[in-house]
């Protein structure tokens, strides 16, 4: 456990609470919320991280490039795990799921900043270090004692330009549901359902080995403090994903969650990077070349969209050409098959023994696969152009969201789902095919492991219950 | 244009044992575009028909990849060419007509072949046990056999039939200068008991080592003073009930040796008065059993490490080491699909535990005296699973996506990290050269982490890597070189390198005397033999060795490290009484590897300061550890790509096999080599999304896996392998077994 001061006041404020919702009501509401923020978060670290590299940028700074690559890619990684332990806490409450995002609530309370997807800048940038940082007030910072005080106004000020309305720190919202947990009075123990605990996502399954290295320790658990001079903090991801089964095991969760976003490493010397840190370290490094005459991301679209459609928000983002919408709606159908995984693992976990493979993991691992598509199809993308016949900018992955994210109410029918859209997939795959688009190599490997997938849904729809299928 | 010099290539040829009396046809594996996850296909190749009776090649017809014939399998008999250097960068066929260019024939050329199986020298450390055989200098094209006579034979007229050489003779058709290589039959051969008691394996005829010559019954008693054990310990037949771990670690020897063995052959041409030679490296292994899959780290990517040094030079072709990436992932699924996963994960199986079966964990929990625990959550690990997640890296990776799990992968010095975190590092669940989590070679490494570097500001080239040019000086074109005729079986990327001890040779062996004055055990740095003037050495172990300017020196041991008992955060040293310094020594492919280049000169090299014959004796190694220089040898004999003389003799690149080599079969688990030596085979998903398979070693299919406890008798057992190995070790395609193909017309009409 990190040790930090305790930042903000997290008492929970009665005159926010609608007054037909419970307290319970109100706090699941606040953590869906949560969950709206990590995955919007997360999908718009993604577009800027995707956006970085491209031609333009000189050889000498290419390597600094890649690093903040892998800065903002592990962030993502980051509030992937912040994602899911709050649908854990979710879980534990016995409140649902919530793997949804909403692109355009900004003005309600807690959203850091209108959801966009854009190619990182220095504007963007400041952005996300602002909705990131540490609460105003609590750090030496902000009252200007420390000697970065100075810069990281000079960011506030850039950020909050850009935002009209009223900015918001993410670590704002975690206050306020950590502080309404801790309420014993409008949060019973009752409410808490340890029994949850067994199907709750874990890091065991869920990390990837994006953990610390272990400290090593004698024979009699003592730490061995390492000989020579130590190393600065890492920059690999450390994805948390917290299981809870208690109020103090949820609060505990969140606190972490909160400071892994903004504890700066630099005011209390520990040996991880938050995200504020992280975005800090770029925002230095990238500032120092404002005005320069390369730049360090490709001309990707502002919010770009499959949707032709005037009255649309995001139309001027509209993919155009032909080609490369047909890659876009790929993207978005990995995305949606990558979303419905993951919602099915929570429904699966509840059915499955843990100690012996089990069909929840098999459907966990197609989410990571999936990962890895919209990984190699981002790529993909941020090279292909927005308008036929305009090399200037380029498309960029959409990450529209589904029309829906509910699963069908029966197995039979959840599965018959995952193979529609795996069949949609290969229809897309076969038409860029047929049209001659590139990346030939990759369509045949997709269409193969689409083969492979709709073979094995295929077996477990047969295999189902016959209580599970509907009548005749 | 003069001839300067001469190559045999390739410079090492992998024979595979069989005992079908028509060698196997020329074949190679290709990925299949319709379906390029898949198992790759095998397609038939030019093949060379021998005339019998004259030596010439009579023809040339289309093979067709069929591995057996009346149920017995077809050996792998590899043609050598010869090469002339006829310039700096010049390579080219030793023709009829470039030697007619230099008035000279083909009776000038002669041959000679030097093969050896030093096996039972290994373990008893009796050179009399030495079994070796010399053609002597030949030119003439009638076969040669290559009969291995021994000291400790019955009688003097008594060998091993190792096979037979054949100076194939040239045509003007086939002009080129060749020799074939035919291995032996896979025969075991074993002692001349006069006691009446017969042995249930050997016939009559293959009785042969004399019965109190020692290795008959070796191991029935304790040793005098220190025994130089290999690594597996034993890996003979053994009259004791095997395997011997489950029986008090008892292994006296059936006195059995085998057929296979390793050496050398040379070709030799006097040109304009000097005499020109040549060498090349040829050994018998048994067949590749699952042709169509590769194994995640082969001898050639060793011997590719060997060449280029464990990184990846800034000036690589990009598209070739993003190939060599893609191939690196794609033979890592390859391999998984053959691993019933959950089993090697140490989950237990339909409630039995899984410390009664045999997997990684199990290993190490029995050397580090720890409880076992499955390296990956149980409910996670299921093999179809785990190969399809693998095959989406590798589509990723051709979507032209940066490789992201470079830091997923294990170092080669974390082998003995033991924690969660080390276990869970890719390769995951299989075993390396030196007993530990195996590890890839830090150029496979490299390599996975240089492609797509570029990719992030570069377009993606269209173009095809370009092929390695065959020049003297490129020696990766000439080891991966491909005679004509011979199936890809025959070439190292058909053979593992994690050899503990491996199928085709015993890497290891090779490493012992790169130091020049000392002589290292091959699976650990216990120096074993010194030459003269290197006496204080002997019985010392070697901790680090310290290239020029290089202050911190590479280790070539390291700490066995696994979780803390009651922190989870936390790690610390396993240590034992038999291993009170928790060391674990690194495999020396990849901890020497960065030297090689320091060949001829001397490196700094820092041993225990007290003998240390076995690790019980050794409390702190680094306590008054002390300074030599040596210099180090060259890996390759001059300017070629023959794994230098010096370094290992005929006979010494198999010694540390199995003997007989059937014998691993039933002894090494498939978490070593899975596509070379299987678990998993016709593998199907379940109704429930799981997979379903056989056991390769079992007897019966039915689909129903039996998890290997070494005495199961539902599974093929030591004495089944030794009489009927050709029938039991069933070959695999598509991941399924293939069934003999019919009789073929010779057997029907009864021939004699």
């Amino acid at each position: 456990m990190m040790r930090y001061r305790i930042y903000g006041d997290r008492r929970a404020s009665p005159e926010k609470k609608r007054p037909e919702m419970t307290w319970r009501d109100h706090l699941a509401m606040l953590l869906h919320i949560g969950a709206e923020i990590e995955h919007s978060l997360m999908v718009q670290y993604l577009y800027a991280a995707y956006s970085l590299g491209g031609e333009q940028v000189p050889p000498e700074h290419r390597a600094m490039v890649s690093r903040w690559q892998a800065h903002i890619l592990a962030v993502a990684k980051e509030e992937m795990g912040h994602l899911l332990t709050v649908q854990n806490v979710l879980t534990l409450i016995g409140a649902p799921i919530n793997l949804d995002r909403q692109d355009l609530p900004w003005d309600a309370p807690f959203y850091p900043f209108p959801f966009q997807l854009e190619r990182l800048t220095l504007d963007s940038l400041a952005c996300y270090v602002y909705a990131e940082m540490p609460a105003e007030g609590h750090t030496a910072i902000a009252d200007g004692k420390h000697p970065r005080a100075a810069f990281l106004q000079r960011i506030t000020k850039r950020a909050t330009r850009r935002i009209v309305g009223v900015p918001h720190r993410v670590g704002e919202l975690y206050d306020e549901i950590i502080g309404l947990i801790g309420d014993t009075d409008r949060i019973h123990e009752s409410l808490f359902l340890e029994h949850t605990y067994a199907s709750q996502a874990a890091t065991d399954d869920w990390g990837r080995g994006y953990q610390p290295d272990p400290r090593l320790v004698d024979a009699g658990g003592t730490l061995v403090k390492p000989s020579g001079k130590q190393a600065g903090p890492s920059p690999e991801a450390h994805v948390m994903i917290d299981r809870v089964a208690t109020r103090r095991q949820a609060i505990d969760a969140l606190t972490a969650l909160s400071l892994q976003g903004e504890a700066p490493e630099f005011l209390d010397g520990n040996n991880e990077l938050s995200h504020f840190d992280r975005f800090f370290e770029i925002y230095e490094q990238l500032e120092k070349f404002e005005g320069a005459d390369w730049q360090p991301s490709r001309p990707v679209a502002v919010n770009p969209t499959t949707l032709k459609d005037a009255d649309h928000p995001h139309h001027g983002g509209y993919i155009s050409a032909k080609h490369s919408r047909e890659w876009a709606s790929l993207f978005n159908l990995r995305y949606r098959m990558l979303l419905r995984y993951l919602a099915h693992t929570f429904r699966l976990a509840r059915v499955v023994r843990p100690d012996s493979p089990n069909l929840r993991a098999m459907v966990m691992h197609r989410v990571f696969g999936e990962m890895y598509n919209l990984k190699t199809l981002a790529g993909i993308l941020v090279r292909l152009p927005l308008r036929d016949g305009h090399k200037g900018e380029l498309a960029g992955p959409p990450f529209e969201m589904p029309y829906t994210l509910h699963l069908p109410a029966s197995e039979l029918e959840v599965w018959s789902s995952h193979s529609d859209l795996v069949g949609s997939s290969q229809r897309i795959c076969i038409t860029l095919l047929k049209s001659g688009a590139g990346e030939r190599d990759y369509l045949a490997a997709l269409l193969d492991l689409d083969h492979q997938a709709r073979s094995w849904i295929d077996g477990i729809v047969k295999g189902l219950r016959p209580t599970e299928r509907p009548a005749a | 244009m003069t001839i300067k010099d001469l190559r045999i290539l390739p410079p090492f040829a992998i024979g595979r044992l069989g005992s079908a009396p028509e060698p196997m046809d020329n074949y190679t594996i290709e990925d299949d575009p319709d379906h390029p996850l898949g198992f790759r296909r095998l397609a038939g190749a030019p093949t060379f028909v021998v005339d019998e009776r004259s030596g010439e090649i009579r023809e040339t017809r289309d093979g067709s990849p069929e591995f057996k014939q009346d149920g017995r399998i077809r050996p792998v008999a590899p043609f050598l060419e010869v090469f002339a250097v006829t310039a700096d960068d010049v390579l080219e066929p030793l023709t009829l007509d470039l030697l007619r260019r230099h008035e000279l024939d083909e009776t000038k050329v002669s041959w000679r072949a030097v093969v050896a199986n030093r096996k039972v020298v290994r373990r008893t450390g009796n050179e009399d046990d030495l079994v070796s055989a010399d053609t002597k200098w030949f030119s003439g094209h009638a076969r040669k056999r290559l009969e291995g006579h021994c000291n400790n034979f019955a009688k003097s007229t008594d060998f091993i039939d190792f096979g037979h050489v054949r100076y194939i003779k040239p045509t003007t058709q086939f002009p080129h200068i060749r020799l074939r290589f035919t291995p032996a039959r896979g025969l075991i051969y074993g002692p001349n008991r006069t006691d009446g008691e017969p042995d249930p394996v050997i016939p009559e005829s293959r009785a042969i080592y004399g019965e109190n010559k020692g290795w008959l019954g070796f191991g029935a008693t304790e040793p005098e003073g220190f025994r130089n054990e290999t690594l597996p310990p034993s890996l003979y037949a053994i009259s004791s009930p095997a395997p011997t771990w489950l029986h008090n670690n008892v292994a006296i020897s059936r006195g059995y040796l085998d057929d296979a063995c390793d050496g050398f052959v040379e070709v030799r041409l006097m040109v304009a008065g000097k005499e020109l030679t040549a060498a090349a490296r040829i050994c018998a292994a048994p067949p590749v059993v699952v042709p169509d899959s590769l194994f995640v780290r082969s001898l050639a990517d060793d011997l590719d490490q060997a060449i280029h040094g464990p990184g990846v030079a800034h000036d690589e072709d990009d598209a070739a080491v993003r190939a060599r990436a893609e191939d690196i992932v794609r033979r890592a699924y390859e391999t998984v699909r053959f691993m019933n996963v959950a089993v090697m994960n140490g989950n237990s199986f339909k409630g039995r535990q899984a410390l009664l079966l045999d997997s990684m964990p199990e290993e190490e929990a029995a050397g580090t005296q720890r409880a076992i625990r499955p390296v990956m959550a149980p409910g996670t690990v299921d093999t179809l699973a785990i190969m399809t997640l693998h095959e989406q890296v590798f589509a990723a990776l051709r979507g032209r996506a940066a490789p992201w799990f470079v830091r997923l992968l294990r170092r080669p010095d974390e082998v003995a990290d033991f924690t969660d975190r080390g276990r869970r590092k890719m390769p995951a669940l299989m075993c390396g050269a030196d007993n530990n989590y195996l590890a890839l070679t830090w150029r496979q490494i490299e390599t996975i982490r240089k492609a797509g570097e570029q990719s992030l500001f570069e377009p993606a080239p269209e173009t095809p890597p370009p092929p390695d040019k065959l020049v003297p000086r490129n020696l990766s074109a000439q080891l991966l070189y491909k005679a004509a005729g011979n199936p890809v079986s025959s070439t190292p990327v058909t053979a593992v390198a994690n050899c503990c001890p491996g199928l085709e040779v015993d890497f290891r062996a090779v490493w012992r005397r790169l130091l020049k004055g000392i002589e290292l055990r091959e699976y650990d740095s216990l120096v074993v033999n010194v030459d003269a003037g290197y006496d204080k050495l002997k019985g010392h172990r070697l901790l680090r060795v310290f290239p020029p300017g290089d202050d911190k020196g590479i280790p070539v041991v390291t700490r066995i490290v696994g979780p803390a008992s009651s922190d989870t955060t936390a790690k610390m040293y396993l240590t034992t009484d038999a291993n009170p310094a928790g060391l674990a020594p690194l495999e020396w492919s990849n901890a020497l590897a960065p030297i090689l280049k320091y060949k001829g000169s001397r490196v700094r090299c820092q041993f225990t300061r007290d003998e240390a014959w076995e690790l019980e004796d050794l409390q702190d190694p680094e306590e008054g550890a002390f300074i030599v220089e040596l210099e180090v040898r060259s890996f390759f004999d001059d300017d070629t790509a023959v794994i230098s003389r010096a370094l290992a003799d005929a006979g010494e690149l198999t010694q540390g096999l199995c003997s007989p080599w059937q014998n691993d079969y039933r002894e090494c688990s498939c978490y070593y080599w899975a596509s070379a030596r299987p678990d998993y085979v016709n593998v199907e998903a379940t109704p429930s999304g799981l997979s379903t398979g056989d056991n390769w070693l079992q007897k019966e299919r039915t689909g129903d896996y039996v998890p290997d406890d070494y005495v199961d008798t539902r599974l093929i057992l030591y004495d089944d392998l030794f009489k009927r190995w050709e029938h039991w070790l069933r070959i695999q395609v598509g991941g399924k077994d293939v069934p003999d193909p019919p009789a073929s017309e010779h057997k029907k009409k009864g021939a004699a």
